[in-house]
């Protein structure tokens, strides 16, 4: 079982009343809002965090990053895998993820990223995600081209590591007239891909294509059986059996000394006014083409005030019922999440442990307990269970370094 | 491009070139009812058009709103070739512009008659962008006796 501590890294101190008069919290949401001064002390914040979680252990800290919103105010993933790589010595720099499409220039992001891999001497995983529908407008990026881009990307930055310079990349949507950056990863073939995600079943399909692992984000449990069925198919279809070194969950959990408070801080995860990316305007979260031509339907009577959102909304009460978000002392939320292992089985488990405007204090108080008096247990439950992480289980980096593929049935001539 | 081919041409409320002043309307930030309801001078003649917008209609908009990302994204639904291969069409042309105009401003429909050499431009007055769904009787005034000359 590979652990990992998540925060969003909220922008806590913007101005909420001028968010719910505007009507809006992304996007065009003004950034006269932002308060430098605060962004300094809060970014502060989240790398002693960070420290923390070495500290007491954890194995991982996921990093992401969005654009336009207090939500997150991690605008670029790679600057706190930089400064994670110089200043940690053990912990695991998982990048959930890069957004590949909002790359002009994917070479680049294959430098960074080789960079963080080498100074951290092999700590990076580097996931990659297609960015949020908002992102593509903040970025002036075609939301109609954002999976091709993705997949050229991807397969551009994974040559620019494996194959020697110079050579030249001529795409549909990238075109180079040299490719031979001079900073490669130190692991090999190259680090760790992971692929985060909510509802893509595309998404879901191309992951387990490539082998990589997939990390659900806090998704209900059903959907999330209904994911790793998708994938154990398409991983059959391709020739390996999948299993927890495939599969990742990312919860929120928030723990305290006592039930009261835990309860208190967990509620800020709904801060954004229950919206995991704060109040928008429908078609800035699925710009046309964005989303599965499948969900079209469904998406514009969404979009227009006729249905509800395909993704749900639930008030915070239905999800500490329903354990989408868990809260309470160490030995109250262990038994959730023992169930949460037996039903999902996955090998990598992310904790998203608080949101919003939870003190200093209290967070890296959460951090301790996770790691001191959650984890150890979750550990013995995971080797009880079976649930290898791809480290653990050397699981290949990619199918093409399979060994164990099964021969399908050889199509007629 | 091949301005010979054409005898005679008509732009109404065209996109293509970039506005001097002011910017086209972004259809990627407003919703599928604010954007077709900006076509209009008055609400009234959208709702004449439109009625209760269907769900097969809205759907067909966004079909419409991708097919414009993947041909016009970026620059936003203008060319920054088109005014100088404009200067080749020596046939006559007739711009018609709505006189409230909230997608494409009607500086673009000055600089679309300093780009063409031979080009009259007309003002619908008390018409959105879509002159031909809210003025059509207007329109067809203007173009017909255009289309009929010799």
């Amino acid at each position: 079982m590979h652990l990992m501590y998540f925060t969003e890294q909220p922008m806590s101190a913007y101005d909420e009343k001028a968010g719910l008069d505007y009507g809006a919290t992304a996007l065009t949401f003004s950034n006269k809002h932002f308060d430098p001064v605060e962004g300094s002390r809060l970014y502060n914040n989240y790398l002693e965090q960070y420290l923390k979680v070495e500290d007491v252990g954890i194995d991982g800290i996921m990093l992401n990053e969005h654009h336009n919103a207090p939500f997150c105010m991690q605008a670029k993933t790679n600057m706190f895998a930089a400064i994670l790589a110089a200043v940690t010595k053990k912990v695991k720099i998982v990048i959930l993820g890069n957004p590949l499409p909002l790359a002009e220039n994917p070479v680049r992001l294959a430098e960074e990223l080789a960079m963080i891999d080498m100074i951290s001497k092999g700590r990076l995983v580097s996931g990659f995600v297609r960015g949020g529908g908002q992102e593509q407008l903040s970025a002036g990026v075609n939301p109609a081209f954002n999976r091709e881009r993705f997949v050229e990307a991807h397969d551009l930055i994974v040559k620019a590591w494996t194959q020697p310079g110079p050579f030249r990349f001529e795409g549909t949507h990238y075109q180079h007239r040299v490719v031979n950056p001079w900073a490669v990863p130190l692991q090999k073939p190259y680090p760790r891909v992971w692929i985060p995600g909510v509802i893509s079943k595309e998404t879901v399909i191309w992951s387990a294509q490539q082998r990589y692992p997939y990390i659900a984000l806090n998704t209900s449990i059903e959907d999330t059986k209904k994911i790793w069925a998708l994938y154990d198919q398409t991983a059959a279809e391709c020739g390996y059996e999948s299993g927890p070194e495939n599969r990742g969950y990312l919860a929120r959990i928030h723990v305290a000394d006592d039930e009261a408070t835990a309860v208190k801080n967990a509620r800020e995860f709904t801060w954004m006014q229950g919206e995991f990316t704060g109040l928008a305007h429908p078609v800035w979260a699925n710009p046309a083409g964005y989303f599965s031509p499948s969900g079209r339907r469904a998406f514009v009577e969404f979009a227009v005030g006729r249905s509800q959102n395909p993704r749900g909304a639930m008030t915070f009460e239905q999800q500490l019922e329903s354990g989408m978000i868990m809260a309470g002392t160490p030995k109250q939320v262990l038994p959730r999440i023992r169930h949460l292992l037996e039903e999902t089985r996955p090998g990598i488990m992310a904790v998203w442990a608080q949101d919003g405007k939870v003190s200093q204090k209290d967070s890296l108080r959460c951090i301790e307990l996770l790691g001191t008096e959650v984890f150890p247990q979750v550990r013995e439950w995971a080797k009880e269970l079976g649930l290898n992480s791809p480290f653990e289980s050397n699981s290949p980096v990619h199918l093409r370094y399979s060994t164990d593929l099964k021969k399908g049935p050889v199509a007629a001539e | 491009m091949a301005p010979r081919e054409v005898a005679k041409l008509v732009l109404v409320g065209a996109m293509g070139i970039k506005p001097p002043e002011g910017d086209i309307l972004d259809q990627a930030i407003i919703s599928y009812i604010d954007y077709p309801q900006a076509f209009f001078h008055e609400r009234k003649s959208f709702e004449a058009h439109y009625g209760n917008v269907t769900t097969d209609q809205l759907e067909a908009w966004d079909i419409a709103r991708e097919m414009s990302f993947r041909i016009a994204w970026k620059p936003y639904m203008y060319s920054q070739s088109l005014p100088h291969l404009l200067g080749a069409v020596k046939a006559p042309a007739l711009l018609v512009w709505g006189d409230d105009d909230k997608v494409v401003p009607v500086s673009a429909a000055h600089r679309f008659k300093t780009a063409l050499p031979n080009a009259r431009l007309e003002i619908v007055k008390g018409s959105g962008h879509a002159v031909e769904m809210e003025k059509p009787s207007e329109l067809a005034k203007l173009v017909m006796p255009f289309l009929a000359a010799k």
